[in-house]
């Protein structure tokens, strides 16, 4: 079923549960890993999935389809994981523990982790960015995401997209130079 | 020997996480779950974060606070109370008691204005002594 069809579906009467539970199933697992790289650990992740799941959930009487389903899933998963990150780092620092420390022991001690040694030092690398400059390199390293698609879901110029791509590639390059 | 990192390895790209078991399908069940409780993301504000450092601090505070106030309160001072004394009995200024610690009040030698009042002549303590030289030897044995 298409977007089109879920969304004629979730307007009908008594039919917006059901309607919505396809999305979720429809939807669901590549948000999942959306989110998953951007936040490390499962658990973060999974929490972020539900809490942006139930966002839609309450937005999406709202959403006018002047974007695509998708696009607006996206964004919302991706809002949801930036506003995490920024309140993991508040949590780090009112705790007064160091956040990189704290991130670098996550991705050492994840369980759900099945990369090789060069991996999880690149992931250590990836981690270490910006949330912007990692959400970019993620989308567009990983999920080969066109700059056109990233720049629909996060709302930025197709250049300053590719200006940070740049500098995240660069910061990568030169924080494994230092690693390996 | 350093291992060259090439950014480009397609081996990099590809995904190196895992999920536990049938984790796919649970995520339904527990959005479902949620939408059906009602129970809504909590938001955890800046607020909620930092609440419980927040709270130990103004507890630090209102303890400093209770600790100076209790101090101030008991502890004893000098000059107000004397002040008051001195300006509602005037006349301890006319007899020469303007005095601001208790050794000084006692230290009649050093006052020019009431030594002359207090001054024991010697003879007369002699005198004094050779008549009740018995009391003052039963109080001392005593």
């Amino acid at each position: 079923m298409d977007d089109k069809d879920l969304l004629a579906l979730y307007r009908e009467q008594g039919k917006e549960n059901y309607a919505f539970n396809l999305i979720v199933d429809k939807y669901s697992e590549r948000l999942y890993w959306h989110i998953r790289k951007l936040a490390g650990s499962h658990e973060d992740a999974n929490d972020i999935l539900q809490n942006s799941l139930i966002k839609a959930w309450g937005a999406l009487p709202q959403f006018r389809e002047e974007s695509r389903l998708y696009t607006w899933l996206y964004r919302i998963a991706t809002n949801e994981t930036l506003t995490f990150l920024k309140r993991s780092k508040l949590r780090a620092f009112f705790s007064l523990s160091d956040y990189s420390k704290q991130v670098e022991n996550q991705v050492e001690a994840d369980p759900f982790f099945n990369g090789d040694e060069a991996q999880r030092i690149f992931r250590k690398a990836i981690m270490k960015l910006p949330d912007k400059q990692r959400v970019v390199f993620t989308m567009r390293y990983y999920e080969e995401m066109k700059y056109e698609e990233i720049s629909e879901i996060l709302g930025t110029s197709v250049g300053a997209l590719k200006a940070s791509y740049h500098h995240a590639f660069q910061k990568i390059q030169d924080i494994l130079r230092e690693s390996v | 020997m350093k291992k060259k990192f090439d950014i480009n390895n397609p081996k990099l790209k590809e995904n190196p996480f895992t999920v536990p078991d049938g984790y796919f399908l649970e995520v339904r069940s527990s959005v479902s779950e949620r939408i059906s409780t009602g129970n809504r993301e909590s938001h955890s504000s800046v607020w909620s974060i930092a609440k419980p450092q927040l709270i130990l601090v103004s507890s630090f505070v209102i303890i400093f606070f209770i600790v100076y106030g209790a101090f101030s309160l008991f502890s004893p001072t000098v000059k107000g109370p004397e002040v008051t004394i001195l300006s509602s009995n005037s006349q301890y200024l006319e007899e020469g008691f303007l005095k601001t610690t208790f050794v000084d009040f006692f230290d009649f030698e050093g006052d020019t204005t009431t030594s002359a009042n207090h001054k024991i002549d010697s003879v007369e303590l002699i005198t004094y002594i050779s008549e009740n030289i018995d009391i003052i030897t039963l109080a001392s044995l005593e």
